[in-house]
């Protein structure tokens, strides 16, 4: 079975890596970095592809971020829900898709679909066959923003058939969610779709984090922070 | 009346959708089916209809742009037949009525307003966010008695994340008079679509699913598969050809003299709106074992029979056997070289065949190519109409 190693020296070395299949959600404050907390997970290795579905940033600056990072041009696919809505005419590519607004979940998984389908073809073209279907780091950032137009019974279940899509293929799904913004309802009914969480609290001198829940351990609390690129860099 | 603009949906449908009616397209995950709408609204445009739109999840100009990108249709040339409430007429509707009854009326006087002054014969609904707001049956009734001295007719598009069970429900609450689902076939990934007739007030259809394509943001329906199957020599080559628009065949010469097909022979044709491949399986009985791989999944069976030779109708029934396997699939019997002289009668042949009293029995000379097409033609109703 694939593994796939979340790139973060203190969180492989405590937990080795992250099952394939998972669904992690990133529960975190506001200013905490949650987006680049997912971003940096999502980090493809060697042969493996990002897939990012953006409710916050534009692709043109996820797209950047990424590159900053070392991320090769064709490892990286993002479905963007907000650019469409400043600029009705911009056009979709294999690898950027378009949405009007977070309300078309019928247009997100139509898109994701066909995201999927490419890559998945391609990568049975590429002349070095890897694994089949090839890994693929799914992130969706944020739910929050999900929440903000559509129902939580709604959301449930749209987050319902994409992490049974993840789980099937052996993939692995990120989810942002702001712990600030929503009632312990919301956030324990999300929680039942996923295996694990990261954590996020404000600490003393600074955020701290912690995985729980992946093969039912859970990691001390790690202040982490930033480095000049964006690059997660956790302390332990 | 009004076409959906998809030959093959609106030949099963007897002409198109009649004025009036409620339809929903009912889209599950993966599956590229807003297609659907997009064909609809856009002949009722072209054939003049005044048509609104509701869109809550994007704006007019991304919606417009949307189509033109992805179906080709440029709406903005009908823009004085298209109202249109889009995503900041819904922000400006909720904004202005933050209860929930109040907003509730608020969209329903609005649409009797619009459905009115601009003499709207179609609307068209993306259900996503009143669905949110009022519920599915609550978001449907918000177009009950819209006031119109016409018959208006209402499609809608919904979005299912609860797959067949929940449609059912809901549409116990809310009836339609037609509702298309539409499914992928997912493995890892879609890699074809299919739409379900779930219901059609108007005509005694059997619910059935057919796979589309969707080319150039266009739906064509397809059945990938109908195998002609019988024993040899009895003319499947010949038939195979003589529909295609391009065949291809795997044959070497026999020990008499002709051809004999050693492989399969394969044709592609469109008939009634259908793109339709059609395999021939060889007949010699050094090959069964190679005739359950050709024939599987295949939508239609065309059983060849050469009329001149009723010895051979036992083969016939063994390779019948064979191709049919454990499915249940519409079959057609065809008594090849009618041309000749013969005696079998559709009655012996039924009855050496074992096939079904309402299974068709044509009399027909493969060499004539418009017979050829007839049989097709058949075999698509049989595939999309009739009870088997």
């Amino acid at each position: 079975m694939y593994s796939y190693q979340f790139g973060i020296p203190a969180l492989d070395d405590q937990l080795g890596g992250l099952t394939s299949g998972a669904n992690v959600l990133i529960l975190a404050p506001p200013l905490s970095g949650a987006e680049r907390i997912a971003y940096n997970l999502s980090f493809p290795s060697e042969s493996e592809y990002s897939v990012l579905l953006s409710t916050d940033e534009r692709a043109s600056e996820i797209l950047n971020f990424f590159k900053l990072n070392g991320t090769e041009r064709r490892s990286l696919a993002i479905i963007d829900a907000i650019t469409k809505s400043d600029l009705p005419n911009v056009p979709d590519t294999d690898r950027m898709k378009f949405i009007a607004s977070p309300v078309d979940l019928t247009g997100i998984s139509i898109k994701m679909s066909k995201m999927f389908a490419g890559i998945i073809d391609e990568s049975l073209k590429n002349p070095k066959p890897g694994i089949f279907p090839p890994p693929i780091r799914f992130c969706v950032n944020s739910l929050s923003t999900f929440l903000m137009y559509r129902k939580l019974e709604v959301m449930y279940q749209f987050v319902h058939v994409i992490s049974a899509k993840i789980k099937k293929n052996e993939w692995i799904g990120l989810y942002t969610l702001n712990n600030e913004s929503f009632d312990a309802r919301t956030v324990s009914v999300i929680k039942q779709l996923m295996n694990g969480v990261v954590e996020v609290r404000e600490g003393a001198e600074s955020f701290e984090l912690r995985v729980v829940g992946l093969g039912g351990r859970m990691t001390p609390w790690l202040p982490y922070s930033f480095d000049p690129n964006g690059k997660l860099v956790v302390e332990g | 009346m009004i076409y959906t603009g998809i030959d093959a949906l609106d030949g099963l449908l007897e002409g198109g959708i009649p004025d009036g009616s409620r339809v929903l397209f009912s889209i599950e995950p993966e599956a590229d089916g807003q297609h659907f709408l997009i064909s609809m609204l856009h002949t009722a445009v072209v054939s003049g209809k005044k048509v609104l739109v509701i869109a809550p999840f994007t704006s007019k100009d991304a919606y417009l742009n949307d189509v033109a990108t992805q179906s080709h249709y440029h709406l903005d040339c009908y823009d004085e037949l298209i109202s249109f409430l889009d995503q900041s007429d819904v922000e400006a509707i909720t904004r202005e009525n933050p209860d929930q009854s109040r907003c509730r009326a608020a969209w329903r006087d609005l649409i009797r307003t619009i459905v009115k002054e601009a003499e709207i014969d179609v609307i068209v609904v993306y259900l996503d966010l009143l669905s949110d707001y009022f519920e599915f049956a609550g978001a449907v009734s918000l177009f009950d008695d819209l006031g119109s001295e016409k018959p208006v007719t209402i499609a809608f598009e919904y979005f299912n994340l609860c797959g067949e069970e929940m449609l059912t429900s809901i549409l116990s609450e809310t009836p339609f008079d037609l509702v298309i689902t539409l499914q992928s076939g997912a493995g890892v990934v879609s890699f074809f679509n299919y739409f379900t007739l779930h219901t059609v007030s108007w005509l005694p259809l059997p619910a059935r699913s057919l796979p589309y394509i969707v080319t150039e943001g266009h739906i064509v329906p397809y059945i990938p598969k109908i195998v002609v199957t019988g024993p040899s020599n009895s003319g499947k080559t010949t038939f195979v050809k003589n529909i295609s628009e391009s065949g291809m065949s795997v044959d070497r010469l026999g020990v008499l003299g002709t051809p004999t097909t050693v492989a399969l022979d394969i044709g592609h044709m469109a008939s009634k709106g259908f793109d339709i491949n059609i395999y021939g399986t060889p007949g010699q009985e050094r090959f069964d074992p190679i005739v359950p791989q050709l024939a599987r999944n295949a939508m239609g069976v065309i059983l060849m029979v050469d009329v001149s030779r009723p010895d051979l109708l036992p083969r016939a029934l063994q390779l019948k056997k064979i191709v049919e396997g454990n499915s249940v699939v519409p079959v057609i019997v065809v008594a090849n070289k009618a041309d000749l002289p013969y005696s079998l009668t559709k009655e012996e042949i039924r009855t050496a065949l074992h096939v079904r009293p309402d299974t068709p029995v044509y009399y027909i000379s493969a060499t004539d190519r418009r017979q050829c097409r007839d049989i097709i033609d058949s075999m698509v109703d049989q595939i999309t109409r009739f009870e088997y």
